[in-house]
């Protein structure tokens, strides 16, 4: 195939700031999330979480909250099934190891589940909570990964019966949930071979995605005696499996439906609360809604893994980098789900943007009694860049080069391959790829240009209180999970020219219902507002594993792009029929079939009705499904101008530039939109967020008010450059967009902090007291 | 804590009738924002004040009067000559909470936060209370006087005053939680603050990670020079203190220096460690102290271009 | 205790029968107004905002009590699908949109900004749109989006 440039192709639908197609009702306020369809005589659930980190349950009598007003029913370990799972939102079977249970006899971290309430009125159900009596055995909390790891620590998982379902490494005796590593080259020797050895080690911590709509599931059994399910979620697929599972009931009892989802950026490709609704519209025939409090979603939902890293590299004098070694550490918290598929892409989405191949790579997934690490944007990408791109700056230095050059000398290029691309999977091997697109030197140059770089200066001889730095960094992430994840996509044409097409892709707000009919539009000549989308519903969708990994557009879409191919080929066989013409004669233009000299036409609305009522009658319709075969990663450079204020440790962001390369942008606005949002989450990620603890393993600010996220008026300038390059095995050269740029702040700003103070930063949040300190240490 | 009815009184009178017959389980409200606070397990009648006591702000020779009820979106927006309070007004919480929280409410009890009483302490504002009975248990304020209720705004509230009242100024008000105080049936009404004249200056500052983010140290400073010389200065600060207090020690230091920056990075300094600075946010104290003694400086340093006219 | 407050609701006089505790948010929820979202009940994200005499409030934390005799607008009474408000014409053709649930308090939040002033300047737009949280957005578009609001409402009062 030759090869195209975006700038050859002239799209119709494609690559135009379409509006998406469910703007106009979602600005009205119109019912679309599961709140909004509550029934009156839904039941109300409370959920007795522990206040203990670590503690076997001895005893839970539940009769005196049965016997409560309005209380419907009441669920705990006695009297549900016991089947070892993961929640994860994972294909199937799940690179997680099966260490949760509904209800458990051991409680593992301050927030865990105990026991759940169904009742009339949320009142009553939280009334019945506090009747539940509890007699815990109290065990020695593990609050810390050195505590985790060190001999005869106490162990977390110690049931017999969790295990994993694949053969991945999983060693809970040691409170080890999941180990991931590659070694390719000879480490050492590239050790020996540097000119200059680097030794360093970088901490992240926890931080929650603060979707505005918080968990909220609701479950009814439909007049077919089937569970049906409408859920905030990423993942109705592998919600409907997990449930299936965890209830032992077939998977044919029971629909999943996903409506509008008020956020979700990892948090929720989880099956967190859908057993429960479940299990209580089952035994209660009753209608069953549960939401989570948002202190509830703090600490019960899932959060981002806090990770250690010690990084180690060699490096030569004229810049070649000839050793890179990561060994990582991350707290997954009480329950082991993505853990070692976050760790996997610490090394799988960030070692590849370099020229290295001396790569030692080491990397646990170790459990503690506290909040549970889940899938978060960037997914491990992220805290390994704040490693990965702060050592870049640092090992520029050491040989007094521009980090700019540094990078441009040393990034991967279109046609070239990197050992982690068949080293790391997703707790299978990976998948060998060649970059088939990459615009990243365009984006560095860009971006360059746009902050100014060469306004930059050294920070040395910088005195006064108030200083000022510009930083920058690079970025790659993936497109899809190849090999393993599959989406599909069916259509079918309805005699005015319109389109149904259902899909098992998942619109968290992202905007794939649009982006996935401009596809569809563009490959069949018309517009999207003739596509009448319907997603994320198990029973009337094809599958699709759902919104993750950066998946949509690259791997659904290309299942959507497929699908109208074939319905264009009906299209065109019956217009055919219609002309008397051979296939060969005609073309599709503008919702019509033409033949090729212009003479004769006949409109799509035309076609479907001879189609449905009039001869050789037949459904025009089309199913097609996709597996990647490659995760092409979007590039992106970052540049960020920094105020500091040397006395009070705060740092500002004055201006932030980001570059990107996703291909095609299907929807320009819409890409952007992904930029900005993950910018703007990637900042308070570095400056502002955090989790705090008491000694008992408590998170102590669990409110909007106490764990700090930007609003309006702390929004710096952004500016969003899309550069655009042609992944030819993506939909129209597309590429995904939505996670990389959250990668961004924490080593940009980290590296800005440099060039304002000569001082690095090694531990995020960059809060302000732990800046000063910094500060005050490096004097 | 939960509301089982509202009261909306008329006028004082009635305010204090209502509170009598239900004794403890009254609560006053104005605003209500900071009901969500109370982490109490009761059952309270709320007595809706916002009719019995006036808003609006009115000028009275050399202060404004703040009628208790006056919001603090109101107190954002009003703009007069030497009225300072909309810049500390706009940094509280969000403009949703401006929109319905009261001055009264705001200092009727003090949160770890601290927006207004801090301010209040450095302009040494004035609280007008209205008490109904004798009172034998209420600390002696350091400067009272017996008020008469004027009715500020519309004509429904009653005009008949025969009540008696009280006048606090900010120190004697806030050294302890005023909540006790207004226990014994007394009532916000009015809050008097200066009109900051050239010559004399004021400035705030809460330290917060983001906006609407609550407060880890707030400082305010009202200062005030002549020929070259600090004449009066008033210092306080919140948040990382117990409860807000005036920094006497600072204020004494600095009476009759210079009245210039280098007083303050002179001064501050050394006595910043005689008040008890408490980390917050799992801070250090240690950290706090010094935040505090970078950001008292800031203070004073604006209040003293704001004295100088620089941003008037 | 249940009384029967009255209220204009979107331009309609209303009766409702409350109890003491009932938030605004939960009156006007049961009462089918679904555009009122819940999104943290302690009034900091502001996806409950509604008007209350032309100001913004958290109904989260607002007892319906305290609508009683009040002007009360939500999402509901902005707009319509045939004829959609100009700020939210202005936010769905910024692209402005995402999953959208933070959008009917941006909407409120920024007609009362405007209808207070008709051309707020950043920082003003800024400071009145800082109770409303969201996640998606960064809020880039809905601020250019405001922003242009703003800009065409001088022009027009230049015409």
């Amino acid at each position: 195939m030759t090869k195209i440039i975006l700038k050859d192709k002239i799209f119709k639908v494609v690559n135009k700031s379409i509006g998406k197609i469910d703007g106009l009702y979602l600005s009205q306020g119109k019912p679309s999330y599961v709140a909004d369809f509550v029934p009156r005589n839904a039941l109300h659930v409370k959920m007795l979480w522990s206040s203990h980190p670590h503690a076997k349950i001895k005893s839970i009598d539940i009769s005196k909250a049965e016997r409560m007003p309005g209380v419907k029913g009441v669920l705990y370990h006695g009297n549900v099934p016991r089947i070892p799972h993961c929640t994860a939102g994972q294909g199937y079977p799940e690179p997680s190891p099966y260490d949760t249970f509904m209800f458990d006899t051991k409680v593992r971290f301050v927030g865990d589940r105990v026991a759940a309430v169904a009742a009339e009125t949320l009142e009553a159900a939280e009334a019945a909570i506090e009747m539940i009596e509890v007699k815990y055995e109290l065990l020695e909390p593990v609050l810390s990964i050195d505590d985790a790891l060190k001999e005869n620590s106490p162990v977390i998982h110690d049931e017999p019966d969790a295990y994993v379902p694949i053969p991945i490494p999983f060693e809970p005796e040691k409170n080890i949930a999941a180990r991931v590593g590659m070694e390719s080259g000879n480490f050492e020797k590239g050790l020996k071979d540097a000119d200059f050895i680097f030794d360093q080690t970088y901490e992240t911590g926890y931080a929650q995605h603060t979707p505005i709509e918080t968990y909220v599931s609701l479950a009814h059994i439909d007049n077919l005696g089937r569970v049906v399910i409408q859920t905030s979620t990423q993942v109705p697929f592998h919600c409907r499996r997990i449930v299936a599972q965890t209830l032992d009931i077939p998977i044919r009892k029971i629909r999943v439906i996903k409506p509008r989802v008020g956020g979700a950026f990892g948090c929720k490709q989880e099956m967190l609360l859908e057993d429960v609704v479940a299990m209580f519209a089952m035994r209660t025939n009753r209608p069953v809604f549960f939401r989570l409090t948002r202190e509830e979603t703090f600490k019960y939902g899932r959060t981002r893994h806090p990770i250690r890293f010690r990084m180690q590299y060699g490096l030569k004098k004229n810049g070649d980098i000839t050793a890179l070694g990561m060994d990582a550490i991350n707290n997954t918290g009480a329950y082991g789900g993505h853990g070692l598929t976050v760790m996997s892409c610490c090394g799988s989405k960030v070692f590849p943007l370099y020229h290295v191949n001396n790569i030692h790579f080491d990397a646990k997934a170790v459990y503690t009694n506290l909040p549970v690490g889940g899938a978060y944007r960037g997914f491990g990408a992220t805290q390994a860049f704040f490693a990965v791109e702060s050592m870049m700056d640092e090992m520029a230095e050491a040989i007094e080069m521009d980090p700019v050059e540094f990078r441009k000398m040393n990034h991967i290029r279109t046609g070239e391959t990197h050992p982690a691309f068949a080293a790391l999977g997703e707790g299978k091997d990976g998948t060998p790829m060649t970059i088939g697109s990459c615009g990243l030197a365009e984006c560095i140059e860009k971006g360059a240009k746009e902050i100014g770089w060469h306004r930059r200066t050294s920070h040395k001889g910088k005195t006064g209180r108030i200083r000022r730095g510009i930083g920058m960094c690079c970025l790659m992430q993936g497109s899809s999970v190849p090999e393993i994840d599959m989406g599909a996509a069916s259509m079918k044409m309805n005699e005015d020219g319109s389109f149904n097409l259902n899909v098992g892709a998942t619109d968290l707000g992202t905007g794939s219902d649009t982006v996935l009919a401009q596809i569809a539009a563009e490959v069949l000549e018309t517009t999207v507002d003739k596509m009448i989308v319907y997603s994320s519903d198990t029973d009337m969708t094809p599958f699709d594993v759902g919104a993750y990994a950066s998946s949509t557009t690259y791997l659904s879409g290309e299942a959507v792009r497929k699908t109208a191919s074939k319905i264009k080929e009906q299209i065109v066989r019956v217009a055919a029929e219609m002309l008397d013409k051979k296939i060969n004669e005609l073309e599709v233009l503008n919702e019509t079939v033409i033949t090729k000299d212009g003479g004769e036409k006949v409109s799509f609305s035309e076609i479907s009705q001879y189609s449905l009522y009039e001869n050789n009658q037949f459904q025009i319709a089309a199913l097609e499904s996709h597996i990647t075969h490659k995760s092409p990663p979007p590039f992106s450079a970052h540049f960020i101008e920094i105020e500091v204020d040397m006395e009070t440790g705060k740092i500002q962001v004055l201006k932030y530039v980001a570059a990107i390369d996703c291909g095609t942008a299907i929807n320009p606005a819409l890409a952007e939109g992904q930029v900005e949002g993950s910018v703007l989450n990637g900042i308070s990620y570095a400056l502002t967020e955090e989790y705090r603890f008491n000694k008992n393993g408590m998170m102590l600010n669990p409110s909007f008010k106490t764990y700090n996220i930007f609003s309006m008026r702390d929004l710096p300038e952004l500016k969003t450059i899309l550069v655009p390059s042609y992944e030819e095995t993506g939909p129209y050269g597309a590429k995904s967009v939505s996670e990389i740029c959250i990668n961004g702040a924490m080593p940009g700003i980290g590296n800005a902090f440099y060039n304002a103070t000569g001082v690095r930063l090694h531990k995020a949040p960059f809060t302000r007291e732990r800046v000063w300190k910094t500060l005050q240490q490096s004097q | 804590m939960r509301i089982i009815d509202f009261k909306k009184p008329k006028n004082l009178d009635e305010v204090y009738s209502m509170a009598s017959e239900l004794g403890e389980k009254a609560i006053i409200m104005s605003g209500g924002t900071s009901f969500q606070f109370l982490k109490e397990d009761t059952e309270r009648i709320a007595i809706d004040v916002n009719s019995a006591i006036p808003k609006g702000i009115n000028t009275d020779k050399s202060f404004f009067k703040i009628g208790a009820t006056t919001t603090i979106a109101d107190l954002q927006e009003y703009s007069a000559y030497g009225w300072v309070l909309n810049n500390v007004a706009n940094k509280l919480s969000t403009q949703p909470i401006r929109n319905m929280s009261t001055l009264g409410g705001n200092v009727a009890r003090i949160f770890p936060w601290s927006d207004f009483p801090v301010a209040l302490l450095a302009l040494d504002a004035q609280i007008n209370v209205s008490d109904e009975t004798e009172k034998k248990n209420i600390p002696k304020p350091i400067y009272s006087s017996k008020l008469e209720q004027k009715c500020q705004s519309s004509s429904e509230h009653s005009t008949s005053h025969n009540k008696n009242g009280f006048a606090y100024k900010a120190e004697a008000f806030f050294k302890q939680q005023p909540a006790h105080l207004l226990k014994n049936k007394t009532l916000i009404t009015s809050i008097e603050v200066p009109i900051v004249l050239n010559g004399s200056g004021f400035a705030y500052h809460k330290e917060v990670r983001t906006s609407g983010g609550f407060s880890t140290l707030t400082v305010a400073a009202y200062l005030k020079y002549n020929k070259n010389i600090i004449t009066d200065v008033k210092i306080a600060a919140g948040a990382a203190l117990g409860l807000p207090v005036r920094l006497k020690a600072i204020e004494e230091a600095l009476m009759e220096k210079s009245a210039n920056n280098i007083s303050f990075e002179e001064i501050v300094p050394v006595l910043i460690h005689h008040y008890p600075w408490k980390g917050k946010e799992g801070g250090s104290n240690e950290y706090a102290q010094h935040l505090a003694e970078t950001i008292i400086i800031d203070v004073l340093k604006e209040s003293l271009l704001d004295a100088e006219g620089g941003t008037k | 205790m249940t009384k029967t407050i009255t209220f204009t609701l979107n331009g309609e006089i209303r009766s409702f029968s409350v109890s003491a505790d009932e938030k605004l948010i939960d009156l006007l929820r049961r009462h089918d107004y679904k555009g009122v979202k819940w999104g943290c009940g302690e009034g900091s994200c502001g996806a409950c905002t509604v008007l209350i005499d032309a100001k913004t409030a958290y109904s989260c934390i607002t007892y319906a009590f305290l609508a009683d005799g009040k002007d009360v607008w939500t999402i509901e009474g902005i707009g319509s699908i045939d004829s959609p408000h100009p700020i939210q014409k202005a936010l769905i053709d910024e692209g402005a949109v995402q999953c959208g649930f933070c959008i009917p308090g941006m909407v409120l939040s920024a007609k009362a900004l405007f209808d207070k002033n008709s051309t707020p300047n950043k920082d003003a737009i800024k400071e009145y749109m800082d109770g409303n949280l969201c996640r998606c957005t960064g809020y880039e578009k809905i601020y250019t989006a405001l922003q242009k609001v703003s800009a065409s409402n001088e022009e027009v009062s230049n015409d």
